[in-house]
């Protein structure tokens, strides 16, 4: 499937800002199972400056300048991507179990570079500790014959099922213990979530921030705007690799799923965040459009 | 080998003295010949002379300014005998520490960057991955060909063969350079007679290739352009501050803070009153995090796009951040191993015993005799000494080990050796120390290490190895040279690289805080002077209608004199002599937001911020400014006025002498020119406050000869009014005085006139054609003054008129204009940044 993707985000302060400071996210990932074909990164007022880098996971973050006095700030990054089929199977259970996986990664004898970025992910991060709670909860559900994925899987059907989606809930810096108390939240504290439970196994567990494709009700045309940022997560499996799992709607994502880039958890990938001289700010609107071509 | 330790008992501290069992750093000392020389010269000393050099050498710390920071409990201390290291142990210290750096560079330039040493399994990946100083951001933030390590401070004891050991490294900010340096100074100034009788090695050469690799820069500095190198500090709450100062002048560059820094185009600039100014250097002081809000620590206030300029190859930030991640401590398990596997050698200096607690056999080990280790936990950065911990706190612990064992580094605790020491009240005795090295390693991989070292001394041999606490008693470091390799500080081995602060290049912080010190000072002056009058008016044993009335125009005056302003109910209750005295004493609180201690606080804490713009000399009468508020009266005694005026005497004697000190040491530059604005800014509005509260507050009434007198005494101009009118006091003529007359130091008219000539010489931006907005605010000044009608100031009957209330109003309205319009045009920029994010 090609998708064209925009994805704006407008923030106004209170007062005329000189010198804003931003780090643009936005660049959806190259992959094996994603190619993009077109991407363009648009800041109204004109940006300064604009430098572009790969970070430690491979993403795209590009560092934004504006220097003359402004009021309103708009990134909107352009995309066009296409997603092809992905090669797994529903075959969840023919690779080893998880114990031998968190086994694996605790012996410290040597890795790839794949599993180095593995390892990375495998403890507790800024965003996502790894709570007591958390590892009763994946404890609950982990049979030690499960591979890997049967035992995400498990977990994304948990969350799925005990979990409320509100989006009234919780904001971009909810911890994962108001998630766990309250049960509720929206994808990304879901996706965080999950990465908690794998990690408190030690199964390497990484955050994955990217967009879904909504269908419109039938019978209506499609809305600008109407769609929205998504994210899940992906857990590692040493000979399958990375393998994606949607907790929000308890699938294991393909061709709808549009990844844009991934990391230890959200702070790792944030989508737009900045820095200014002055007080205030205000964010008016994100839109996110995705539309299949 | 098995390394042999006496056991001690936790939480006992080893004496030195008895001790026989640990080596003495002496037993090697005693053999060397100039240790001999050394004994010698001492026993020839009385008593009291080495007392009397004791107390120099400390005196010199303060009359440097070394110990001369308030938020600072304990102080530093110099021990008088020096520390000797042979040339043989120089010659192994220094091999050892310039493999380590090279070392150490090496690991950090892998971990950063392709990350084998993890892969090859030589490196446990939790260590690093899960490490709080690990920061992903700073991953191939520094090119391939340069250094990741061109500063390292190695923190060396002696183990229980009395061989040199590592017991720490220090990478993030490398203290104590500044300090070794001081303390050199100073002996030299205290007891030059022996520095010339043995030699030694200089330290001047190795600051001279320090100063070297940063003009050097990242060696893009555009033809033609002085590289501007900087010391990042973090300011004056940084305990560390005066270090900072200290070194930042000796090295000849500018000392910044993260606010007066901008990133654009590429680049990070200095801000200054006259522009933006591109940085080359920097030498950090700063902890990692707190370095770049925006991609590292976001509630701190780090310069945004600091770690974009090292990626741009425009800065050279020395460390970079990332390299706090050696300071953990995590790597001293492995070392061996990594100098075998990158360098192909074999450790040179050795390292204290420590072990990764992630194996459980060397947990057990490390558990049984853990008296004998601190402990590290690398997800967190905390450390403990097991012996310092009650049995509580020991088992917490212990829990927490065998929970988390895979986080844990436990590092030996060295025995130490002792060192003579003498100091005052021990006289000749023994004490443990320890030393840190100085290393510095450049693009070319040439490596230096400073001939010297900071030697720290305790009786608490744990206590040295586990904190560096800025209190500490430190020893002189004589590295023992031929007299003929001695290199002296005067002496130019190299080409004398110019690396001066620019004349122009005054930062807009620091030019705020000028502004506000001179602001502050001068109304300081003006509370004090007022208080002085009228103190004894309502303390005498009977306070007439008159003195009550008199005192009445100075309270208000000086209720408002610290900007708070009092509503107007407060000041018309001021009637009864009890609420005049009640209103006294609180401007005498410590607390009071509008009381004289306040100004004095705000006076300190905007010279504490550019401490190193003062002279010396300026610094020790601020110093005596902060003790006469330790010393502040409290409570009030009312039945000794003398005291308080005694007190105001000091205090504006101090703070007059801090203008005379300005106005001889300081250069005629914008540095002056915005202390003085401040002060004259400062003079202006309290001046015009003081009139209306005088002549225009009680309108229908008529200001008392006596209130005039007081007025003219405050304002020191009661002398130039008796040469004039030799006659009575009159309304107008005093008003002509002290508002309109232009040729008298403390009149309205003056201070206008002053602001309109020092604003013409500010700074503009580019070629401005028309007046700046400050410059038509001071000219409306002088002609508000210029065209008012003196005959229509005050009635018939001596009574102020309304045009006098307005005037003196319209005057403060446009004196208060002109200050918020300076702060705009030259000091707002330098605002602290606020970070959001979306989703």
């Amino acid at each position: 499937m090609k998708y064209q993707i925009r994805h704006l985000t407008r923030y106004c302060y209170q007062h005329p800002v000189a010198n804003s400071y931003n780090l643009a996210c936005l660049q959806p990932r190259r992959l094996p199972t994603q190619e993009l074909c077109s991407f363009s990164l648009e800041v109204s007022p004109t940006a300064s400056s604009v430098y572009a880098r790969t970070d430690t996971f491979g993403n795209t973050q590009h560092f934004i300048h504006l220097q003359p006095p402004h009021q309103q700030l708009a990134v909107t990054a352009y995309s066009v991507v296409e997603v092809l089929p992905r090669q797994q199977s529903l075959a969840l259970d023919l690779t080893q179990p998880w114990p031998q996986v968190a086994a694996f990664f605790r012996q410290q004898q040597g890795y790839s570079p794949e599993q180095l970025k593995a390892l990375l992910c495998t403890g507790p991060s800024r965003m996502i500790p790894v709570l007591d709670e958390t590892k009763a909860l994946i404890q609950s559900i982990a049979d030690p014959a499960f591979t890997v994925l049967q035992l995400a899987q498990q977990l994304t059907d948990l969350i799925f099922q005990q979990f409320e989606y509100d989006p009234e809930f919780s904001s971009v810096v909810t911890p994962v213990s108001e998630v766990l108390l309250h049960k509720k939240g929206v994808c990304q504290d879901f996706a965080q979530l999950a990465v908690s439970c794998l990690r408190a196994l030690g199964i390497p567990a990484r955050y994955v921030s990217g967009y879904l494709e909504t269908s419109p009700p039938e019978g209506q045309p499609r809305l600008i705007g109407a769609d929205a940022s998504h994210a899940w997560f992906a857990v590692y499996d040493p000979e399958l690799g990375w393998v994606d799992f949607d907790p929000t709607n308890n699938l294991m994502p393909a061709e709808r799923h549009i990844t844009l880039a991934y990391g230890r958890d959200y702070a790792d990938v944030v989508p737009l965040k900045g820095l200014l001289q002055g007080h205030g700010v205000h964010l008016l609107e994100v839109e996110v459009d995705v539309v299949p071509i | 080998m098995a390394i042999v330790v006496q056991d001690t008992e936790p939480g006992i501290v080893q004496n030195p003295a008895q001790d026989a069992a640990h080596h003495s750093e002496q037993q090697l000392w005693t053999e060397l010949p100039q240790w001999q020389q050394l004994q010698l010269w001492w026993q020839q000393q009385s008593q009291q002379h080495l007392l009397e050099l004791h107390t120099d050498l400390q005196h010199q710390l303060r009359e440097n300014g070394a110990t001369f920071d308030p938020w600072l409990e304990q102080q530093r201390q110099l021990d008088l005998m020096p520390w000797l290291i042979s040339d043989t142990q120089w010659q192994q210290l220094q091999a050892g520490v310039k493999q380590r750096q090279l070392l150490l560079s090496m690991v950090l330039q892998d971990l950063y960057g392709p990350q084998l040493l993890i892969q090859q399994g030589l490196l446990p990946a939790e260590l690093i991955f899960q490490n709080k100083n690990y920061l992903l951001p700073c991953h191939q933030l520094v090119p391939t060909h340069q250094q990741w390590l061109s500063l390292l401070a190695v923190d060396i004891g002696r183990d229980a063969h009395g061989d040199f050991c590592v017991y720490a490294d220090q990478s993030q900010m490398p203290a104590g350079l500044g300090f070794v340096l001081e303390h050199r100074l100073a002996f030299n100034h205290c007891i030059g007679e022996l520095n010339h009788s043995i030699g030694k090695s200089q330290l001047a050469g190795f600051f001279r290739k320090l100063q070297l690799v940063f003009a050097q820069g990242t060696g893009h500095t555009a033809e033609g352009r002085r590289p501007l190198c900087g010391l990042l500090t973090h300011g004056k709450r940084d305990a560390a501050y005066f270090e900072h100062a200290f070194l930042a002048n000796y090295l000849d560059i500018a000392l910044m803070h993260s606010a007066d820094l901008m990133f654009k185009d590429g680049a990070l600039w200095l801000k200054t009153v006259t522009g933006l100014q591109q940085v080359d250097s920097l030498m950090r002081y700063l902890p990692d995090a707190c370095c770049d809000a925006l991609e590292l620590d976001p509630d701190s206030t780090g310069t945004a796009g600091l770690l974009q300029s090292i990626r741009q190859q425009q800065l050279f930030c020395a460390n970079p951040p990332g390299a706090a991640l050696l300071d953990s401590g995590v790597l001293l398990p492995f070392l061996p191993a990594l100098c075998r596997a990158l360098l192909n050698e074999e450790l040179q200096l050795p390292t204290t015993a420590a072990f990764w607690c992630g194996k459980p056999e060397q947990l057990q080990q490390v558990l049984s005799e853990a008296t004998h280790y601190r402990f590290r936990r690398i997800d967190t950065a905390e450390s403990w000494l097991w012996a310092e911990l009650d049995p509580l706190q020991q088992q917490q612990l212990q829990q927490q080990l065998l929970a988390e064992s895979r986080l844990f580094i436990a590092i030996r605790l060295l025995p130490l050796s002792s060192v003579p020491c003498w100091n005052s009240t021990q006289g000749e005795h023994q004490q443990f120390g320890v030393l840190r090295l100085f290393g510095l390693l450049s693009e070319q991989h040439t490596a230096a290490v400073m001939p010297g070292a900071l030697a720290r001394i305790s009786p608490d041999a744990n206590c040295l190895q586990h904190q560096y606490s800025m209190g500490f008693v430190a020893k002189d470091v004589w590295v023992l040279a031929d007299q003929d390799h001695a290199v002296s500080l005067l002496q130019n081995t190299q080409k004398r690289i110019l690396l001066s602060r620019h004349s122009g290049l005054l930062p807009s912080r620091v030019a705020d805080h000028l502004f506000w010190l001179g602001r502050y000072n001068e109304r300081l002056n003006l509370v004090c002077r007022a208080l002085r009058y009228t103190v004894p008016l309502l303390t005498s044993f009977q306070v007439t209608a008159g003195q009550q009335n008199d005192s009445r125009a100075l309270v208000r005056f000086c209720l408002q004199a610290n900007g708070t302003l009092p509503d107007s109910a407060a000041l018309s209750s001021l009637q009864q002599t009890s609420a005049l005295q009640q209103a006294l004493s609180e401007l005498f609180s410590l607390q009071h937001p509008a009381g004289l201690a306040q100004v004095l606080k705000n006076l300190l804490f905007n010279a504490q911020s550019v401490r190193e713009y003062f002279s010396e000399d300026t610094w020790y009468v601020l110093d005596k400014l902060q003790l006469a508020l330790t010393q502040w009266p409290h409570p009030l005694n009312w039945q000794q006025p003398q005291q308080m005026v005694r007190l105001l005497d000091e205090v504006i004697l101090l703070q007059t002498a801090i203008y005379g000190l300005n106005n001889e040491t300081m250069s005629r530059t914008q540095t002056l020119r915005f202390m003085d604005l401040g002060q004259h800014m400062e003079r202006a509005l309290q001046s015009v406050t003081l009139l209306q509260e005088v002549f225009v507050f009680d309108q229908g009434r008529n200001c008392s000869a006596s209130l005039m007198e007081s007025v003219l005494r405050m304002t020191d101009t009661l002398m130039t009014y008796r040469r004039r009118y030799k006659t009575e006091l009159h309304p107008l003529a005093v008003i002509d005085l002290l508002l309109l007359d232009d040729s008298t130091p403390r009149s309205v008219g003056y201070q206008c006139a002053r602001l309109a000539s020092q604003i013409q010489q500010l700074p503009k931006p580019g070629a401005a054609v028309v007046l700046s907005r400050e410059q038509k605010l001071a000219v409306e000044l002088v002609s508000l003054l210029q065209l008012a009608e003196p005959e229509q100031l005050f009635d018939d009957q001596l009574q102020a008129t309304p045009e006098l209330g307005l005037l003196l109003q319209q005057l403060h309205s446009v004196l208060r204009q002109l200050s918020d319009s300076i702060t705009l045009s030259y000091f707002s920029h330098a605002e602290a940044g606020k970070s959001w994010q979306s989703f």
